[in-house]
């Protein structure tokens, strides 16, 4: 998909910063969109396990306990849901609000490796994010490390 | 009825001096003639066959000189000439047809046409009495598609949204990047949504260059 084709799409005052890497605000957004959208998953996992007990007892139906298995259920979806987004269509839901795509150095779109090691990178250590705003190439601890890039683009297509 | 008779077992046997008998004798031998033919006729060309495929396709002659291979050119040019006949034929009609219609005087035979006579003799709340008005609207709005409609400006209105939501992140991330490079003394020579300027044209992959 070429940025001409793109442009076709774009409204024209939005045309200019087209693959260039994104801020901290824009990437804080969608982040925090993704953090919805897991914590949405998570609460229908929750209700899916919920359910299960209660059709198997429901004298006394099983509430998962939020205190050890939050940690766990937030790493088990979130990592398969970033990954899959970023090699898949290299959006998440997030991203593709905001108008953002995760590409490697090639400006390409990520492997499922790559992407699956910027998920647990993410996860783990989210603050990394912040590194972008003081980076003068606008790249958090994760895009330093694993020589990937958050860039604009808001053409709605699937990126090659 | 003879015919009933010859179906009713219990009824009694014609006359056979009566003329319908003779005419129903007649129809049983040309019947049992028919049937007789068709059974020779069938193991005549059972008999026949392999005799007029070696008669239309004769051993150690070519495939262009068999009988059969003339036959079929003479039909294929049968066809051809038949075909050609109905497309002249056709012509010739359109230009009968058109000749017709060029010698007619439409305005002679308007103007001779009584319109507002024709009009007082039209029964119009008849006309629309016999339309049925409710079933007519109906047919309209389903022609129409107004949840497509409803749905498109939908579609619009949060594309719009969103655009605004991202142009705003963008402005965001600029301003603070220029407080972060001034506070830093970092110097940038473009910025992405800086209007002075005339717009430079990048490298699709000028982000993804280098490290």
């Amino acid at each position: 998909m070429t940025a001409s084709e793109g442009a076709l799409h774009v409204p024209a005052r939005a045309r200019r910063f087209q693959g260039e890497r994104a801020g901290i605000v824009t990437r804080f957004i969608a982040a925090a969109t993704d953090l919805a959208v897991v914590i949405g998953l998570i609460a229908g996992l929750y209700a899916v396990i919920f359910g299960v007990s209660f059709i198997l007892r429901p004298r006394h139906p099983h509430w998962p306990e939020l205190g050890w298995s939050l940690p766990a259920a937030l790493i088990i979806v979130s990592v398969p849901y970033l990954a899959l987004s970023w090699a898949t269509t290299g959006r998440t839901r997030g991203n593709a609000l905001l108008g953002t795509r995760v590409v490697n150095r090639r400006g390409r779109r990520v492997g499922l490796l790559l992407a699956t090691v910027r998920a647990v990178f993410c996860v783990v250590f989210p603050v990394g994010l912040f590194w972008c705003v003081v980076s003068s190439k606008k790249r958090s601890v994760q895009d330093v490390l694993l020589r990937t890039s958050v860039i604009y683009d808001w053409e709605h297509g699937v990126p090659e | 009825m003879q015919l009933q008779a010859a179906t009713d077992p219990s009824a009694p046997p014609p006359e056979l001096n009566d003329v319908t008998v003779v005419v129903d004798i007649a129809a049983d031998v040309a019947s049992a003639a028919a049937h007789s033919a068709i059974v020779i006729a069938r193991a005549g060309k059972q008999i026949a066959a392999p005799f007029v495929g070696l008669a239309l396709r004769p051993p150690l002659v070519p495939q262009k000189y068999w009988p059969q291979t003339k036959l079929q050119a003479m039909a294929a040019r049968g066809r051809e000439r038949s075909h050609d006949q109905a497309k002249l034929l056709s012509d010739a009609i359109g230009i009968v047809v058109a000749k017709v219609i060029s010698m007619i005087d439409m305005n002679e035979i308007i103007a001779k046409i009584d319109i507002e006579n024709v009009i007082a003799q039209l029964d119009i709340e008849a006309i629309v009495g016999r339309v049925d008005i409710a079933a007519l609207a109906k047919q309209v709005i389903e022609d129409v598609d107004l949840p497509e409609i409803i749905r498109d400006s939908s579609d619009a209105v949060v594309s719009e949204t969103v655009a605004g939501v991202r142009m705003r992140a963008v402005e965001a991330d600029e301003r603070i990047t220029r407080i972060v490079d001034k506070v830093l003394l970092r110097k940038r020579e473009i910025y992405t949504t800086r209007t002075e300027q005339p717009q430079q044209p990048q490298p699709e992959d000028a982000a993804h260059d280098g490290v």
